[in-house]
């Protein structure tokens, strides 16, 4: 019998901004929507441990989508006549299309790096629409310490430099599979997309002015950082914590930049599972208050 | 901090033992096309390496009088220390977790490096392998 896992893959079509998109889309279980968002320059595929793991789809509809030009999601027609750059209204705009078209009402959103940037960005303009955010290796400002145009230059192979440029920003002791799977993915990525991404995760996403303005009691908002995590360290996400009130934030030991992906089984275990926990129940409490 | 910390020039001392021996074949498979000169800063002290095929085939310790090389790495003897032992503590791990923290320069044509960059983090890693102590 085939050893197939429960994780089901399908193509979302979809107009954003008026511009007609195919979303590749992957769900498991059944429940509170968890809508999933990857990092830079990577895909859905980070989210592999949380789609496969029963004691969260007993519970969540996990959702785990790629990025307009990211892993299985083509880019848009016309896209050799573009540079692409993610934009805060554009990524923005991207999720509440795809949840909508979904019909998903008040989805929890979980997303890491330039995911963990933009569920700041949720918070801020739209806590209504979303029933919790969780940030991973969230901060609201990146400073740049090296010239991202290296990756993306002809005379330099952009999979190779953009996994070795994060390679580091894993935990110690995580398994090497996990690891190097993680890398594999960067490796995978298309021309200049890293460095798209990174137009958000460095200029356009800038939030340190507005950061204090985020209302947790519209919306719970969970941090989250691996103290591996040279990119976005937990001083960074520490930062955001002291700025939101009744913001939570975890310092997650032995785990990186990448904490779903670099070692699934030790981030859910140790630090997703009691935030999801926390989260079904104030769900219930809401809804029988 | 382990083995690798120590005080002063004997952290430079650990300069000739970086080496391309012991990666594993992924790194290997990345050192074919790795021919460079570049300068290696372990606080004061200046040394040149020169690279061929992958392979470390001179180390001189300086000073120099106008040297030539494509690029040149600097970071302090302590830092330097820290990353060639065998737990260094998290965010001084690695040699991009450093340039984030400001602990370690690298400047002049970056081409090679970065074309290479896995082969560079691995070789400028490589003492916290290839010496007798930490391999005790």
């Amino acid at each position: 019998m085939a050893d197939f896992e429960p994780i089901a893959g399908r193509y979302l079509n979809l107009e954003i901004d008026g511009v007609a998109q195919r979303i590749y889309v992957e769900e498991a279980g059944q429940g509170i929507p968890l809508i999933c968002l990857h990092t830079a320059g990577s895909d859905s595929r980070q989210f592999r441990g949380v789609l496969n793991d029963t004691r969260i789809t007993n519970r969540y509809r996990v959702i785990a989508f790629d990025l307009p030009w990211h892993g299985k999601s083509s880019p848009p027609a016309g896209w050799q006549n573009t540079e692409y750059r993610l934009t805060t209204n554009a990524y923005i705009r991207t999720i509440v299309a795809i949840a909508d078209s979904l019909g998903l009402e008040k989805p929890v959103v979980m997303g890491c790096s330039i995911g963990g940037r933009i569920v700041l960005h949720l918070a801020l303009h739209h806590p209504h629409r979303f029933g919790a955010l969780i940030g991973l290796e969230s901060a609201a400002h990146n400073e740049a310490h090296y010239d991202i145009s290296w990756a993306h230059r002809p005379d330099v192979h952009g999979g190779e430099v953009c996994a070795a440029l994060v390679s580091g920003a894993m935990g110690n002791d995580i398994p090497e599979a996990d690891r190097w799977e993680t890398l594999w993915h960067y490796m995978q990525g298309g021309p200049g997309i890293f460095k798209g991404d990174l137009f958000f995760y460095r200029l356009d996403g800038d939030l340190r002015e507005d950061v204090a303005k985020i209302d947790t009691a519209q919306c719970p908002l969970y941090l989250l950082t691996g103290n591996y995590d040279y990119s976005a360290s937990p001083a960074d996400t520490m930062e955001v914590a002291k700025s939101v009130k009744g913001a939570h934030f975890t310092e997650m030991t032995g785990l990186g930049h990448f904490p779903m992906s670099e070692d699934p089984p030790r981030f859910i275990q140790q630090f997703l599972l009691p935030v999801l926990k926390k989260i079904e129940t104030d769900v219930h409490e809401r809804s029988t208050s | 901090m382990q083995a690798a910390s120590h005080e002063g020039n004997v952290t430079a001392s650990l300069v000739p033992t970086m080496n391309t021996k012991h990666l594993t074949p992924f790194f290997a498979a990345r050192s074919e096309y790795v021919n460079a000169v570049f300068m290696f800063v372990v606080g004061e002290t200046e040394f040149l390496v020169s690279l061929q095929k992958g392979h470390v085939t001179d180390v001189r310790q300086g000073p120099f009088v106008t040297p030539s090389y494509e690029f040149r790495i600097s970071a302090s003897d302590n830092t330097w220390a820290e990353l060639w032992s065998q737990a260094p503590t998290a965010g001084r791990h690695d040699v991009i977790s450093l340039l984030k923290y400001k602990l370690l320069r690298v400047d002049g044509n970056l081409h090679t490096f970065m074309a290479n960059l896995f082969f560079f983090k691995a070789l400028l890693t490589s003492p916290r392998y290839t010496t007798e102590a930490n391999r005790g």
